[in-house]
């Protein structure tokens, strides 16, 4: 009762890769990876670092030179994978905006963040200065950055974190893109900081209608702001579901050790434990079977042979890569 | 920013004082001015009757003090040699040495800095190898072993240029020539990989990211941020404009600061050693404020530092 990955999700869409995988110097690092985000659709992407989440969607957009990208990745309708560098910048910034984990360093420290703004409308949308000026004020207050008509003046580094990361959403809203892609935009700022920019991303993202792709290794993070979610793990997609789902039913035991992880308050001394794991996985690939074949509780026989597809119930868009996972889901589907 | 610029100044005159202190006692211990300006085989009535004329008869200490009031009050003593004013032997100078190193500083800027920055854009390709290869070879060939095989090439074997003196402007070629690769050298390296440290920043990713053509990502993102640190190599060029071709002007006798103060060193000619320093440690000073101020103006960080400092 195994059902092909793509006809299980539907509607229309943003963005989607087909078959991505990306190595750097012969170590793969992300496998064949196929997902969708809709229009409008807020996606999260967990998993620990390494699991190659980041490098999927920085591949994706020709951002790592040095990588081998394989595979197919459409905006709409268009290919842009191994477009060409003219086509790549029209696209970058306009279509799909990025957010990065680090907002102090994203941003040029001698240019001032309003300038950095104003670059965006006016290559992007041909924006005369003036009128550029006046937009990313609009911006600005709309991503509530109080007093913006001077902290358009401002350079990065008289701003926090958090204000940093406000003018690296203003700027990517400023291309008014059909989806931004959020590379752990909350991980370096500090709790209160943090809930306050998923919060903003979640509002501007609905109010701008554009979809969002937001990468995390944080489930908290994802469940506050998406409504579905890929769990990455040693570059493949391991399961993909509804947040709901995936938080009452999760079918693969990674996610279920990355719900455990999120909610035990003594995470730190496994996070150890999860590094060693991490090093067993590597093994796992080695041995052609699924990555998480060493460390899990419930292995099969088969586990070891064949690295698990990704499977789902005729009647579900919840989608496990692992054979336990799957029957698990077919006998729900048959109840 | 006034108490800035105060203490740099009161910095600026405590380094003067030591160099000029450093080098009075020092030129003054290591030989005789009169054996040196006569000769070994003078008689003893003459030198006697020399060191009595510049004073070199007095105890060191008072000819400090007096050296000290006279150099307050302008004047820098006279050279041993001819007798002339000091200041107006070196004031005489600086223009003919600035004649060969100012076009020598431009011709190295201007083929340093490019091949830094293309360098850095195609980083470990033949171009990048050809560059650096060059740079090292420029910045260390020492310059006599250069300027004669320049002599050699241009002047013994094809007679195309002169090779010393100072009549016209073919005499400079081959000294500018000789000056240029090290300073060119020095820039393309250090651009090179002030350029590669940029390019590798998260900002210059977020630049891509947005959209920004590469050309412009270079020119407006990566360029601006990569000068900052080039400017203090800068002005270390800037600073040796008048020292730094000493050796240079002795090999093809160009008649400017260098070779002046390397004839009054070997004469023991004090006025004219001490009025050389002055210059020299002057420049340096200005060429470093110069860098400071620079930095100021390219990066806005440091400006902040300042005012907090304030």
């Amino acid at each position: 009762m195994l059902v092909d990955a793509s006809n299980c999700a539907g509607g229309e869409e943003a963005m989607r890769f087909e078959g991505l995988s990306v190595s750097f110097g012969g170590a793969a690092v992300v496998h064949d990876v196929d997902l969708t985000i809709g229009r409008g659709e807020a996606v999260g992407i967990i998993g620990e670092s390494g699991s190659g989440k980041s490098v999927a969607f920085l591949a994706a957009l020709g951002l790592l030179p040095s990588a081998r990208v394989s595979g197919s990745v459409r905006l709409a309708m268009t290919e842009i994978l191994h477009a060409p560098r003219t086509m790549l910048e029209t696209i970058r910034g306009r279509r799909v905006a990025m957010i990065f984990q680090n907002p102090t360093g994203a941003l040029n420290p001698i240019q001032r963040v309003g300038t950095q703004v104003v670059e965006v409308l006016r290559l992007h949308l041909g924006m005369t200065e003036k009128a550029a000026r006046a937009e990313a004020k609009r911006l600005f207050d709309q991503v509530r950055i109080s007093d913006a008509a001077r902290k358009l003046e401002s350079y990065p580094h008289e701003l926090s974190g958090g204000q940093n990361q406000r003018v690296t959403i203003a700027m990517a809203l400023a291309g008014r893109p059909d989806i931004i892609v959020a590379d752990e935009p909350t991980t370096a700022l500090d709790a209160i900081v943090q809930a306050q920019i998923l919060d903003l991303l979640a509002e501007v993202r609905r109010d701008a209608g554009c979809a969002l792709a937001l990468i995390s290794h944080d489930l908290a993070v994802v469940a506050r702001v998406c409504r579905r979610v890929y769990v990455m793990h040693a570059g493949r997609v391991v399961e993909t579901a509804a947040v709901a789902d995936l938080f009452s039913a999760p079918r693969h035991p990674y996610s279920r050790a990355l719900l455990a992880a999120s909610s035990s308050l003594d995470a730190a001394p496994r996070h150890g434990a999860e590094r060693a794991d991490a090093a067993a996985a590597i093994d796992g690939v080695a041995h052609g079977g699924c990555a998480f074949e060493p460390r899990c509780g419930d292995r099969l026989a088969e586990c070891r042979d064949r690295a698990p597809p990704l499977g789902c119930s005729s009647r579900s868009s919840h989608l496990v890569a692992c054979y336990r996972g799957v029957s698990e889901l077919v006998s729900e589907a048959a109840e | 920013m006034t108490s800035f610029v105060l203490i740099r100044l009161l910095r600026a005159s405590a380094t003067l004082a030591i160099v000029l202190a450093v080098a009075f006692f020092v030129l003054r211990l290591s030989g005789d001015a009169a054996l040196e300006t006569l000769s070994i085989d003078a008689p003893s009535e003459a030198l006697s009757a020399f060191r009595a004329h510049w004073g070199l008869d007095e105890p060191l200490s008072s000819q400090f003090i007096s050296y000290v009031r006279s150099v307050l009050t302008g004047d820098f003593g006279r050279s041993m040699r001819d007798g002339r004013p000091a200041a107006e032997l070196v004031a005489e100078c600086v223009p003919i040495t600035l004649a060969i190193t100012f076009p020598a500083l431009l011709l190295g800027v201007a083929l340093g800095a490019p091949a830094g920055v293309y360098a850095a854009l195609r980083p470990g390709t033949g171009f990048d190898r050809c560059v650096m290869l060059a740079a090292v070879a420029g910045f260390s060939t020492p310059s006599f072993v250069l300027g004669l095989v320049l002599v050699w090439i241009f002047s013994v074997s094809f007679g195309w240029l002169p090779s010393g003196g100072a009549t016209n402007w073919r005499h400079a070629v081959l000294p500018i020539l000789t000056l240029a690769p090290s300073g060119a050298g020095t820039l393309a390296r250090f651009i090179r990989n002030a350029m590669l440290d940029v390019l590798s920043q998260e900002y210059i990713r977020t630049a891509t990211a947005k959209g920004v053509p590469w050309r412009r990502i270079v020119l407006r993102h990566a360029l601006p941020n990569a000068a900052i640190p080039t400017v203090t190599v800068m002005g270390f060029m800037i600073g040796q404009l008048i020292a730094g071709s000493v050796v240079v002007e002795s090999v093809f006798s160009w008649p400017g600061v260098g070779r002046l103060l390397a004839v009054s060193v070997a004469s023991r000619d004090f006025a004219v050693v001490q009025c050389v320093l002055l210059l020299v440690t002057l420049t340096m000073i200005t060429a470093n404020m110069s860098v400071d101020l620079l930095y100021a103006i390219l990066d806005p960080r440091m400006r902040r530092e300042r005012a907090t400092a304030r």
